[in-house]
């Protein structure tokens, strides 16, 4: 009996841990005649459960910019503004971005993680992002914005793979190697890509306007530079 | 800290930026005959679209837990979140296209209580049957919107009203009948046999298209 207590602190301490050795001692005493409550078996195992915290950030983040894209997107395809080019490369960075928040949750689950947030979490990511700025913004504006976002992004996918990427010697195992492969596979050289387009396609843009004609008495002369240049990302994206 | 850097570069860029020589003349069109008062409402629809979203996004989540292990509902309500989220943008293209998606913006999509009052669901049933409730409460949102539009003082708009109902009231009801099919069905099959019979129909969910 002394021998069952300690296994069953054991297992309760194993458990706060990472859960580890954990299942096949539930199963079995909850096969033994005793009856006993079922502690549920869990995926979790390795450094996973100190990033799970950030990977609901990481979600959250997403799924704000994502809306974010959605509504910049809106901004451009208006009659006033009639940008269809960066209505489309919006619409498809806020569907990438979705899709990625969805995937993300879906591996926190297969690592054996959950997405219930409180409400707390969900005010400081959303504080913390890009609240203060209107949405009406003239195309090089959204450019950068986006470009801002993206490297928000990326530097939060840096952040959480630095968190598993150490492995110590005194027990204290963060190492993963699984989260550090599906953050590189799924985003880390993604992210670097978009940031190069986005980059690139502000200086272009910047480049265009700033050479414009400038001399009349009209404030800009950039029009036929800038229905170009969205003509341009429209074949592109 | 991170959070006041990245704040102070997007500042810096927005300053390199500067708005006023990048602004072009707007348009002198005045295309819109549309009143505002429906036009609000159907903005309002919007948010209420990406809420549902966000809920059955949760929804995904849990039921693909590995305590809860329902891979076919956990599917079944991540292609419903992304629905939802395909509503929000459609209503969005429906206002564009009558030229009253151009002011405040930001105050069309926010991720505000959407997860205050979700609590775990008991099992997929419990599920199934929240989620014929929200179908119910956003069927009877947009019925509320057409009828402002329908007696918005200043005219009757049509169009609107049409456009609500075929892209949307229609695809509405499709889908609570489907839910009220699956409540059905689950349930009997429970009835029957305990948790086999949930653990089949998940089966019979992930086979779903």
């Amino acid at each position: 009996m002394r021998q069952l207590v300690l296994v069953g602190v054991l297992a309760l301490v194993v458990q706060l841990y990472a859960a580890d050795d954990q299942c096949h001692y539930s199963v079995r005493q909850q096969c033994s005649s005793l009856p006993q409550k079922y502690t549920p078996c869990s995926a979790l195992f390795s450094g996973a459960h100190t990033v799970m915290g950030s990977l609901r950030d990481f979600v959250l983040q997403h799924i704000l910019n994502s809306h974010h894209y959605l509504l910049m997107s809106a901004n451009f395809a208006n009659y006033e503004r009639q940008r269809e080019g960066f209505a489309k490369m919006f619409k498809k960075l806020s569907d990438d971005t979705w899709e990625d928040a969805i995937d993300t949750i879906k591996y926190m689950t297969k690592r054996g993680g959950s997405m219930d947030y409180s409400r707390t979490l969900l005010e400081s990511v959303s504080n913390s992002t890009l609240k203060p700025i209107a949405l009406e913004l003239t195309e090089p504006e959204s450019l950068s914005l986006a470009l801002d976002m993206y490297k928000n992004l990326a530097h939060k996918a840096h952040e959480i793979h630095g968190l598993v990427t150490k492995r110590s010697h005194n027990n204290q195992d963060i190492h993963d190697a699984e989260v550090i492969s599906f953050l590189e596979n799924k985003f880390v050289s993604k992210h670097t890509e978009i940031i190069r387009d986005l980059a690139g396609h502000s200086n272009d843009l910047m480049n265009l306007i700033k050479t414009s004609k400038k001399d009349s008495k009209m404030q800009n002369q950039a029009g036929l530079s800038v229905y170009l240049f969205d003509d341009y990302i429209k074949n592109l994206y | 800290m991170k959070v006041l850097v990245f704040f102070f570069g997007l500042m810096t860029c927005l300053y390199l930026v500067n708005a006023d020589t990048c602004k072009l003349s707007n348009s002198m069109a005045k295309l819109s005959d549309m009143v505002d008062e429906c036009s609000n409402h159907i903005r309002g629809q919007i948010q209420k679209e990406i809420d549902a979203s966000m809920h059955y996004l949760l929804m995904g989540a849990h039921f693909s837990q590995d305590r809860v292990n329902r891979p076919g509902f956990a599917k079944f309500f991540f292609h419903a979140a992304s629905e939802e989220r395909e509503h929000a943008y459609k209503l969005m293209q429906y206002l564009l296209m009558r030229g009253h998606m151009k002011h405040n913006l930001l105050e069309t999509i926010q991720l505000k209580s959407v997860t205050a009052e979700t609590k775990p669901w008991a099992n997929g049933l419990e599920a199934l049957n929240k989620a014929l409730e929200l179908e119910k409460f956003v069927t009877n949102s947009i019925l509320n919107v057409m009828e402002v539009c329908e007696k918005a003082k200043e005219k009757n708009d049509y169009h609107a009203v049409d456009y609500l109902i075929n892209e949307f009231l229609d695809e509405q009801y499709k889908g609570q009948r489907d839910l009220a099919g699956k409540i059905s069905e689950l349930n009997r099959m429970e009835h029957a046999q305990g948790s086999l019979g949930e653990f089949l129909f998940d089966k019979k969910l992930l086979k779903e298209a």
